[in-house]
């Protein structure tokens, strides 16, 4: 006898329509959960580079390139378990039908994926092309290719790939909101599932999406830096759980408000609803879903001092708590049957005993959710993504590209720019750029009174300066042996690089490696 | 190379030309106006189910299967008939064992023993692809792969078909399922290929009791049309808005 698909996996109860069955099954499930991880970690990644919260700089890089790991892996649980003709999957881009909600997938899927793709390139070009020079063998030629043929590590050119960073990141933003607002979408939008249908979809999608992300950076984070043996940034953690708690706070709103929406109106599939929820659903979804994956682990991260254990165990919560949504939804939503007379039971293959089972089953979701970690640890071999264990030296701790004067600037102006910038001490370079002084707070208020004075006649000269890779332990000797407060970092023509002061020095020595 | 004003003209002239007129070909060759082509002069076909006459023998399930080359063993089929009790309690039982492609031989709805006295209400109801003016299942497929023909049929084109689902779970009536043996979508076509040749559809011939009729609904002519315009008839869930072309005699409110 020829099975239909999805009969082997469906228990039907009372009426339902002879040719339902569950056809949208755990890959359904899996799905909406890895871009929801994508979006997640797209965001974190974003607050450092966007939003400039420098307690995420340990964590933004990794979370960028965990999203992208993330990302190759989304489409899969379609593209190869999903469809029953996957070998036809390329269709949507030979005839899209853009009435169709899933239609325009392959596009946006593609454009989120370039931009992604763009920004990690533009994030580790110094380093690709460190490594183009340095390596040999493969991974040289593997380096030089990535390098796209771009060798300028110039200051300006740095710069220039830090602004380019920071616009991929902020167009980055939107797009993932929309990439996973379209996956609610693809759910909200199917009339005929009384508990898909609702507005709010693409909201509660894009919500419980970033909280999954970002829970999952936390978790793999923390996990990381105890396997390489790095130092955990208390601060960073702190900050990701803070932005975790933010949302789940905006996650459950939402999806609290659609059910309560749908109890006050009781339309007429409310009847049915209700027993789903309330029955055969409850436990997952009151008890999984929102007790322990999102009640829990909000106050777990509200009370103080969160330190790296009740974090991990909070992000741990929240993961779980977030698939079991996606699996309530996707299998929930279709248990109720379009007759309202019936209901459907999931039971998904553990064990294959065919190729349909093998597809649909729990091998492969086991496949889907591995793979990423795979991916991140062979990304991690090009690209590293965990910060090494280094000596802190100038470059890290400087503010960059400092304002400077030139020699003739009249010392009026120099007090201007001191006041109105609210710094105590500016370069002075001379008609080649070239620093030749300094200038501070004192040398302008002890000035000899003389007119028409410029900052040639007041600055300290020569000024002390060091290179970028001049380490902490260097500059504090300096700072303690010439009684100064700020040292000029030059490049090696003797153009400003970038100011240290007393303040940069001791929040490296309160901060350690966390500066990084 | 200097290029006048005219030159541009001319050749953004051509240029276009040349992309427009090989693109239009794209329209004539859509596979919806392909496949009604030779049949349609706004022609629209309808069908009309009097539910009163249904006596669930489950011969039009049968010939169905067997009309359409869907596995007659298999659980799913593109058309069914679906049993109604209501017993004194108020309780309504409703079943379709095995599509009725065996038929109802016991007074056994759902499995359970029922007392005759303890029935109040018993009806049968005939169910099919509703052919809807608006199909929600076109609108989602992401290939266009399922199309509406200009004479009012939904079909699938199964080579075109990758095989995501989104179609069936957007049709309110569960008309759709994947066939199991090509693993395509799947639904009735009202014999597409025999009401074009003047056929009727192969459950319509193989119903005894004329309960199922097919017929072109603008054709004044027509039994469907006579039916539609002078009797009271209703449509299955029109609060979905796919303006359903199936009508029914003898619809109770207790039908989903």
């Amino acid at each position: 006898m020829t099975h239909a698909h999805g009969e082997l996996w469906t228990i039907k109860e009372l009426f339902t329509y002879p040719n339902e069955f569950i056809y949208w099954t755990v890959h359904i499930a899996v799905y909406p959960y890895l871009t929801g991880l994508v979006a997640g970690a797209f965001v974190l990644s974003s607050l450092y580079h966007v939003f400039g919260k420098k307690e995420l700089k340990p964590v933004a890089k990794f979370s960028l390139v965990f999203s992208f790991a993330l990302l190759i892996m989304a489409p899969q649980p379609l593209l190869l378990f999903h469809l029953t003709q996957p070998q036809r999957a390329f269709n949507v881009f030979f005839t899209p039908h853009f009435y169709s909600a899933i239609a325009a997938f392959g596009v946006v899927f593609s454009a989120y994926m370039a931009i992604v793709g763009a920004e990690i390139w533009f994030a580790y070009r110094p380093f690709i092309v460190e490594q183009a020079h340095g390596r040999k063998g493969i991974m040289g030629l593997l380096y030089k290719t990535m390098t796209l043929g771009s060798y300028d590590l110039s200051d300006k050119a740095l710069h220039t790939d830090e602004k380019i960073v920071k616009i991929l990141a902020a167009i980055g933003i939107p797009s993932a909101a929309f990439l996973h607002g379209y996956v609610g979408f693809i759910f909200g939008s199917v009339k005929t599932v009384a508990l898909w249908k609702t507005p709010l979809m693409p909201f509660i999608f894009l919500m419980s999406a970033i909280i999954s992300g970002v829970a999952l950076c936390i978790a793999t984070y923390i996990v990381g830096m105890k396997l390489f043996k790095r130092t955990i940034c208390p601060d960073t953690v702190r900050s990701m759980g803070k932005v975790l708690a933010g949302f789940i706070i905006i996650a459950f709103i939402l999806e609290s408000i659609d059910i309560v929406f749908h109890s006050y109106t009781a339309e007429e599939f409310w009847g049915i609803l209700s027993v789903v929820l309330f029955e055969r659903v409850a436990f997952d979804m009151f008890v999984v879903q929102w007790g322990l994956g999102m009640i829990v682990p909000l106050i777990m991260l509200l009370l103080p001092k969160v330190g790296t254990l009740r974090a991990f165990i909070a992000s741990a919560l929240v993961l779980n708590g977030v698939f079991v949504m996606r699996w309530n939804v996707v299998i929930g939503g279709q248990s109720m049957s379009k007759s309202f007379a019936g209901f459907m039971q999931y039971k998904m293959p553990i064990i294959p005993y065919n190729l349909e089972t093998l597809r649909e089953g729990l091998v492969a979701v086991i496949f889907l959710l591995v793979m990423p970690f795979v991916l991140l640890c062979i990304f991690n071999k090009i690209l590293p993504v965990f910060p090494k264990r280094k000596g802190i030296t100038a470059s890290d701790i400087m503010t960059h590209m400092p304002l400077t004067v030139t020699t003739k600037t009249p010392v009026e102006e120099v007090a201007d720019i001191l006041v109105s910038k609210n710094i105590s001490g500016v370069p002075v370079v001379d008609s080649n750029k070239k620093v030749v002084g300094v200038l501070s707070e004192s040398d302008v208020i002890f000035r000899k009174e003389a007119d028409s004075l410029t900052a040639k006649d007041i600055m300290t000269a020569p000024p002390v300066t060091a290179y970028a890779d001049t380490s902490l332990a260097e500059l504090r000797q300096i700072m303690a042996d010439k009684h100064i407060k700020r040292i000029i970092i030059t490049d090696k023509e003797g153009h400003a690089a970038g100011i240290v002061s007393r303040i940069d020095v001791v929040r490296a020595q309160e901060m350690g490696e966390c500066q990084n | 190379m200097k290029l006048t004003r005219r030159e541009l003209l001319k050749m953004g002239f051509i240029s276009v030309a040349g992309t427009v007129i090989p693109l239009s070909a794209l329209e004539i060759l859509k596979p919806e106006a392909f496949a009604s082509l030779k049949h349609s002069k706004k022609k629209r076909w309808g069908f009309v189910v009097d539910a009163t006459k249904c006596v669930g023998c489950g011969m039009c399930v049968k010939a169905c299967k067997l009309e359409n080359e869907v596995p007659f063993e298999s659980n799913v089929s593109r058309t069914w008939v679906e049993r109604y009790v209501v017993t004194k309690d108020g309780d309504v039982i409703i079943d379709s064992p095995k599509e009725a492609r065996y038929g109802f031989i016991k007074n056994d709805p759902q499995g359970k023993k029922i007392k005759d006295e303890d029935i109040v209400k018993g009806f049968f109801v005939p169910k099919l692809c509703n052919q809807c003016d608006k199909p929600s299942c076109v609108q989602v497929c992401p290939v266009g792969a399922t199309y509406k023909t200009e004479d009012g049929v939904v079909l699938v084109d199964r080579t075109w078909c990758i095989g995501c689902g989104y179609c069936v779970q957007n049709c309110p009536y569960g008309a759709r399922f994947f066939h199991p043996v090509y693993n395509t979508a799947e639904k009735c076509t009202f014999c597409y290929h025999r009401i074009t040749k003047g056929m009727k559809a192969a459950c319509v011939d193989a119903c005894a009791f004329g309960a199922r009729k097919i017929g072109l609904i603008n054709d004044p002519q027509s039994e469907v049309h006579k039916i539609i315009n002078t009797e009271r008839v209703a449509v299955l869930k029109p609060e979905f808005g796919n303006e359903p072309q199936v009508f029914y005699i003898g619809l109770d409110h207790i039908v989903r």
